[in-house]
């Protein structure tokens, strides 16, 4: 090597930007340059000859020994990365801020010099690129959790360009859209979703979002096979810093399986499961609605229908036929009310309609018609069939009603008082007034009934039922009366409907039980003319199981023949409470007392359940009996009803027979006892015996 | 089938040499990453070039990571330590203590796995040449990616048109990792014969 060489290559060897370190077989520093002194803070003469592994400290020299072990030994070349050896040597590099020492890659290489293998060791300042590096190691991870979090999004999400065109799809898109992502990328999202077609909506949500804004919303959307879906969507534009939108997100979720339980679940909460009608509370809701928004002159008509029969065939029948009755009746109902109005099933046997635009006038013919077709209706349940009848109520919808609560219970009164007038009738309902007289009226008839019980002001009454047919004995039936302190008398169709509502018919009732053994105990020897005393039941008594104890015990303790003793209770009655009636029927008639049904006939009710009730006596209704010699088809139903009766085994009552004419032809027609003023008036029971002798 | 270059007696001789060295070189890694690290040889063949690609190709079809070395000297040609699939990256990140799930190397990770290799090649290339009491000198190592072909090129290498492959299975074990890779040893077929040689002296001298 000659000298300019050598000089050369001792001026590259101390400008080379890295550091070089010359060591023997025995670790001891044979050279170092510019670079590496400057880095260490070391001038060569302090270094030269010595050991590096006494210049230095190494968290673990056993690498770096058989490094140059190996470089001097073998001519082996190694690396000693950062990363696993970080900041080996204590070099720290001039532009270091903060004084740390730097990041270094080791490279070890063999040399040869004047025949000795020795050991180069050159050393690179990395801080720069291993700050970088774990920057972007830092970097991608957090992208690759973000990326990662979009991939596995279980929403859709679809990125855009700024002019909607799709340059990314998650698989969640794929498999909501059924769009790959190939078919996907570089398509219009719009266009992807809705055709060419440039919608209104289109436009105004590219408009919104254009300027910078985002838009959320439910859409149908068309999967690519064609079926539709609802998406909830969420569309962003992402802005750069200059605040300039460079793409768009649009991020969706498949509701539609939500949409269907909603839909379902709002259908549920406001539909009758059973007649698939709106359900009460969807009715009130609709109905507030429609008051709270009433014009000045508009007028519709709110409609109450209680089905007259129902609890006769659930009764009878079981639930299974009152449902199928009740499904029956809604469909028709929905066959007669097709425009547009508001048909529900608030409850029970209870529907409403509301008739809009309708005066009462109008509303009625409809509710008549409604009625008629109803009357025409015939439900079957196995052998049974059954006449069905309606009662309406009915009332005024308009400007001047103050709430649909308001309004609900007016109808319902006028339900209730078609009902209480005979039913299968249409009641509207007639302004304050006359409703609150007959409150009044009930309340002070209320009060009457508790003082005449207390004060032992009833009277009994006995009118007589006679026998049309041979020589049979007569019977009587008790009729209450009540006294008033004036000494006049009143006849009970003023006070027992009151008596009823107030829950007081079951105290009248035993009044006049008691009162009747009493009489009967007493008069004993005298009343062997007479086959039987009728007494009136109310509905209501029969489901009291305390007056059937005391009934017996009475009879029990007292002397008469409790054969002598018969009871009547009225069809309607019977059959609204049949479990009761035949429990208090078939204990009663055990000890020999006797039953008649009341009113037979004016309950419109079939045969049918005659079966069910086991009486003695049938006291046809007098609505047919008055009639008769000029209606034929009442005549006929006395005959059928009197046939049907003897049939089964029961003995026939005939009542309301007002004269002879009726007398003569209830005989041919062979009813058994007759009843009515033609026959013998009421009159107070002692005067029976009086007249009893007179007609012995 | 490939054909035997050398006899089994070599081969298992060769074989123990590299196993002594793997011990070496586990120590280091062992030291370096304060757990504890086992390499062993379990089996060794030389075989033609042409026969090791085939193998080679059907190992790994997908692009791979590779460390190479050459060395020069009493003996010439280039060393190749492979690792299928995620291995590298496994090992590397194992020994880095890293966790997150990127699929590509960085460039610490980089080094880190030249170091490893260097440790591991240099242990092979150590053992040899101190048995066989010869000089090898070997070059930087240098990480390569892609598919074998590729990398073991002969034309790349300036090797000879018949270089010889000395093939070392290699398992690599950590507490609860098992690594496998492969070294391969390509030589000129002068350097092979030369090796053949001094094992026969060796075999001779030795056992």
């Amino acid at each position: 090597m000659n000298n300019c060489t050598a000089v050369l290559s001792e001026v590259v060897f101390n400008n080379t930007h890295c550091g070089l370190l010359v060591v023997d077989a025995d670790f001891n520093v044979i050279s170092a340059n510019q670079w590496f002194l400057s880095a260490a803070s070391l001038e060569i003469e302090k270094i030269e000859r010595q050991s590096i592994f006494e210049l230095f400290s190494f968290a673990k020299p056993q690498g770096l020994k058989r490094c140059i072990h190996d470089a001097c030994r073998f001519g082996l070349s190694s690396i000693m990365s950062n990363s696993l050896h970080p900041k080996l040597f204590p070099l720290y590099s001039r532009f270091a801020k903060n004084g740390d020492v730097m990041d270094q890659l080791c490279t070890i290489k063999s040399i040869k010099h004047e025949g000795t293998r020795l050991c180069l060791l050159q050393i690179q300042d990395v801080t720069d690129s291993s700050t970088r590096e774990r920057f972007l190691s830092a970097t991608t991870e957090t992208l690759t959790m973000f990326s990662l979090a979009v991939q596995h999004s279980p929403s859709s999400v679809v990125i855009t360009d700024a002019k909607g065109v799709i340059e990314y799809v998650n698989p969640k898109f794929t498999e909501i859209s059924g769009y790959l992502s190939s078919e996907a990328k570089g398509q219009s999202y719009f266009k992807l979703f809705s055709g060419n077609d440039e919608g209104v909506f289109q436009r105004n949500v590219w408009q919104l979002l254009e300027c910078g804004q985002e838009w959320v919303g439910e859409r149908c959307l068309k999967r690519q096979s064609g079926d539709k879906y609802w998406a909830k969507e969420h569309i962003y534009p992402i802005l750069s810093n200059e605040c300039i939108v460079t793409h768009f997100v649009a991020m969706q979720d498949d509701i539609t399986q939500f949409k269907n339980i909603t839909r379902k679940v709002s259908y549920q909460a406001t539909h009758d499961d059973l007649t698939g009608l709106l359900n009460r509370q969807a009715f009130e809701n609709i109905l507030r609605d429609t008051v709270d928004r009433i014009g000045d002159n508009e007028q519709h008509v709110l409609c109450f229908l209680d089905i007259d029969q129902f609890k006769i065939v659930n009764d009878t029948c079981g639930h299974v036929a009152g449902d199928e009755l009740l499904r029956q009746l809604a469909v028709m109902f929905s066959g007669l009310f097709v425009n547009g109005e508001t048909l529900a099933r608030l409850g029970g046997d209870e529907f409403a309609v509301v008739l809009y635009g309708h005066s009462l006038a109008t509303a009625k013919v409809i509710c008549e018609n409604l009625i008629e077709r109803v009357a025409d209706f015939r439900f079957r349940w196995e052998e049974n069939v059954f006449g069905q009848g309606i009662s309406v109520g009915m009332t005024e919808v308009t400007s001047h009603t103050t709430s649909s609560i308001e309004a609900i219970k007016q109808a319902d009164s006028a339900c209730y008082a078609a009902k209480d007038a005979g039913r299968n009738r249409v009641h509207i309902y007639q302004d304050a007034e006359d409703i609150l007289v007959q409150r009044q009226g009930d309340t002070y008839w209320a009060t009457r009934i508790n003082e005449a019980l207390e004060n032992n002001r009833l009277v009994l009454y006995a009118q007589p039922i006679v026998p049309l047919q041979s020589d049979r004995k007569s019977s009587y039936e008790i009729l209450v009366r009540m006294l008033v302190s004036d000494g006049g008398i009143i006849p009970p169709g003023l006070f027992l409907p009151a008596g009823e509502r107030f829950n007081l018919s079951h105290r009248i009732d035993k009044w006049v039980i008691d009162a009747t053994i009493d009489w009967m105990n007493k008069n004993t020897n005298e009343i062997g003319h007479i086959d039987h005393i009728s007494i009136n039941l109310s509905g209501i008594s029969l489901g009291n199981e305390a007056l059937l104890s005391h009934i017996i015990s009475v009879i029990e303790s007292s002397s008469i023949e409790p054969g002598k003793l018969a009871f009547e209770i009225t069809e309607t009655a019977a059959i609204a409470n049949l479990t009761h009636a035949n429990h208090f029927i078939s204990t009663l008639r055990e000890y020999g007392c006797k039953f008649a049904l009341d009113d037979f006939g004016s309950g419109l009710s079939s045969f049918a359940y005659l079966k069910h009730l086991k009486v003695d006596m049938l006291k046809i209704d007098g609505m047919f009996v008055k009639d008769m010699l000029n209606d034929p088809i009442d005549e006929a139903m006395v005959r059928s009803i009197n046939d049907v009766g003897h049939v089964i085994g029961m003995e026939t009552i005939a009542e309301f027979v007002e004269d002879d004419a009726i007398c003569q032809r209830l005989k041919e027609i062979g009813v058994d006892y007759g009843q009515g003023y033609g026959l013998g008036k009421p009159v107070p029971i002692d005067q029976i015996l009086v007249d009893s002798v007179a007609i012995a | 089938m490939s054909e035997s270059i050398m006899s089994d007696d070599y081969c298992d001789t060769l074989c123990e040499l590299f196993n002594i060295g793997m011990g070496r070189a586990a120590a280091s890694l062992s030291e370096m990453i304060d757990e504890e690290v086992l390499l062993s040889v379990p089996s060794l063949e030389a075989v033609s070039y042409r026969d090791a690609m085939e193998k080679l190709h059907e190992q790994s079809p997908d692009p791979i990571d590779v460390v190479e070395q050459y060395f020069d000297g009493d003996f010439s040609g280039s060393a190749f330590l492979f690792f299928g699939d995620q291995s590298s990256l496994e090992l590397v990140r194992r020994i880095l203590g890293e966790s997150y799930a990127s699929t590509q190397l960085g460039e610490l990770e980089q080094e880190a796995l030249k170091e490893v290799s260097n440790i591991i090649l240099n242990a092979c290339f150590g053992c040899i040449a101190e048995v066989l009491d010869c000089e090898i000198e070997s070059g930087v190592p240098v990480l390569l990616r892609g598919n074998v072909g590729d990398i073991l090129d002969i034309e790349r290498m300036h090797i000879g048109k018949e270089p010889l492959v000395l093939t070392l299975s290699m398992s690599f074990s950590l507490p609860d990792n098992l690594i496998q890779g492969q070294v391969s040893l390509l030589m000129t077929s002068e350097s092979i014969r030369k090796l053949i040689r001094e094992l026969e002296q060796y075999t001779m001298l030795y056992t």
